[in-house]
């Protein structure tokens, strides 16, 4: 009894062993390729186009973001008619990235209060839209087709 | 008794092996822990938010990535500014000219709705020289705010510290279907008296607005007439005319034969440009520029 006690506990120390490494696995994709993912699972949205500094200052630094709390960063979206927009993040550290998470959020309120009572498909995507947070990666995606979206990009992790 | 002695003995041996083992995975559980806890927070353990503490950043720099904008009250001035206003004196609308190259855009701003939106989101200009929002009209000019590299503002505050050299607008695309040219044009001529007041270097050109499609004339929802929009773009050239400010008729490149938007050219809404549409307006702006 006692010697199975003790196989028991020395079981229970192995475990503990590989469970305590400090060492994560969870994947670090590039945020374009989650990007690619995103856009891929959708069907129904039209054609994109990639962010580029300028666009990144007005669109997102206006509301925070800045160079130095990224480690990389990937954004498309549909031209002015349309709300689509697949922006991901990846924040330095765990403080930028709650920083990101409110900016994108506050972008997000603003494109709502945009499109409200201008155009109600707009609206709905913008409805459905959030804005997520795996890690330090951050993510804002607004998409016709939410679920798909958020399949894929979880696919990335 | 010498069998009893030994078997207690051989007992309390084995008792003490036994204690051992078990002090000893404790031990090691106990070391397994701390390496655990060393590498996160008690909070983190159990599950609960708090404010993280400050770190350095650890990774490399995103170069391409912008730097922190400035602050309002300190930006400078970025565009050149000219002396004096030129006078319409080509008259309106203003003729063709020599071809200019893109950089000349670095000295404009945009300002209107979505179509004037798409100028920056499709990358045809520099976003930061686009002053525009989904749904803007005429009636919310003055308390709509817009996003600008100085942050989100209305389009007088963000013109006022841009100072460009040109201000081109072009709303009423947004509004035709329910507001009347007459209050319209009303609230367009005080909204230049404003940018008069505020940047008086500065050229103002209005723009006429687009066609729409066939489909979109008779559209179950928000149907809009391009002989409405024709009525709205000649009251336009006569505001322009009164309050002596240019005006470029960028909807003569994008009309065709049956004085509508070819389909081919429009977002599925028959309003919204494609994004190839926006080069023919743009390369119809760059070759009517005013000097």
């Amino acid at each position: 009894m006692k010697k199975i006690l003790a196989f028991i506990l020395a079981g229970a120390m192995a475990v503990s062993f590989a469970a305590c490494s400090g060492e994560t696995t969870t994947a670090q994709p590039a945020c374009s390729d989650v990007v690619k993912a995103v856009v891929s699972s959708q069907t129904e949205m039209e054609q994109t186009v990639e962010c580029n500094s300028d666009t990144f200052e007005v669109y997102y630094s206006s509301y925070g973001i800045t160079s130095d709390m990224l480690d990389d960063y990937s954004a498309v979206y549909t031209g002015g008619a349309y709300a689509d927009e697949i922006a991901v993040f990846k924040a330095k550290t765990k403080e930028d990235a709650g920083k990101v998470k409110e900016a994108l959020e506050a972008r997000l309120e603003k494109r709502s209060k945009d499109f409200e009572g201008y155009a109600p498909e707009e609206e709905a995507k913008l409805a459905e839209a959030e804005v997520t947070a795996k890690g330090n990666y951050v993510m804002l995606i607004i998409v016709p087709d939410i679920d798909s979206a958020d399949k894929a990009a979880d696919s990335c992790f | 008794m010498a069998d009893y002695y030994t078997t207690k003995k051989r007992k309390k041996r084995s008792g003490y092996r036994i204690g051992i083992v078990i002090f000893g995975s404790l031990l090691i559980f106990l070391g397994s822990f701390v390496m655990y806890m060393r590498d996160t927070t008690l909070e983190d353990y159990l599950g609960i938010e708090t404010t993280p503490s400050v770190t350095e950043p650890t990774g490399p720099d995103v170069t391409e990535l912008v730097t922190e904008p400035t602050t309002v009250q300190s930006q400078e001035p970025e565009l050149p500014v000219t002396s004096e206003v030129t006078e319409p004196s080509a008259g309106n609308p203003v003729g063709e000219s020599e071809a200019v190259d893109d950089s000349y855009f670095d000295n404009c701003v945009f300002v209107g709705d979505s179509i004037t939106y798409g100028l920056g989101s499709y990358n045809k200009v520099s976003a930061k020289n686009v002053y525009a929002s989904v749904g803007m009209n005429i009636s919310k000019i003055d308390t709509t705010t817009v996003e600008t590299e100085f942050g989100e503002m209305t389009v007088i505050e963000a013109l006022k510290l841009k100072k460009p050299q040109y201000v081109y607008i072009m709303l009423g695309s947004n509004g035709i279907y329910w507001l009347s040219n007459d209050a319209m044009i009303k609230m367009y001529s005080s909204f230049i008296d404003e940018i008069k007041a505020e940047l008086p270097q500065t050229e103002i050109i209005v723009l006429s607005i687009p066609p729409v499609t066939a489909d979109r004339e008779v559209a179950s929802e928000s149907p809009i007439k391009n002989s409405d929009i024709d009525s709205y773009n000649d009251e336009l050239l006569k505001m322009a005319n009164d309050k002596n400010v240019h005006f470029v008729d960028t909807h003569s490149c994008l009309v065709n034969s049956e004085g509508k938007l070819d389909t081919d050219m429009a977002a599925g809404d028959g309003y919204h440009f494609q994004a190839d549409t926006y080069d023919i307006f743009l390369n119809y702006i760059k070759t009517h520029t005013v000097k």
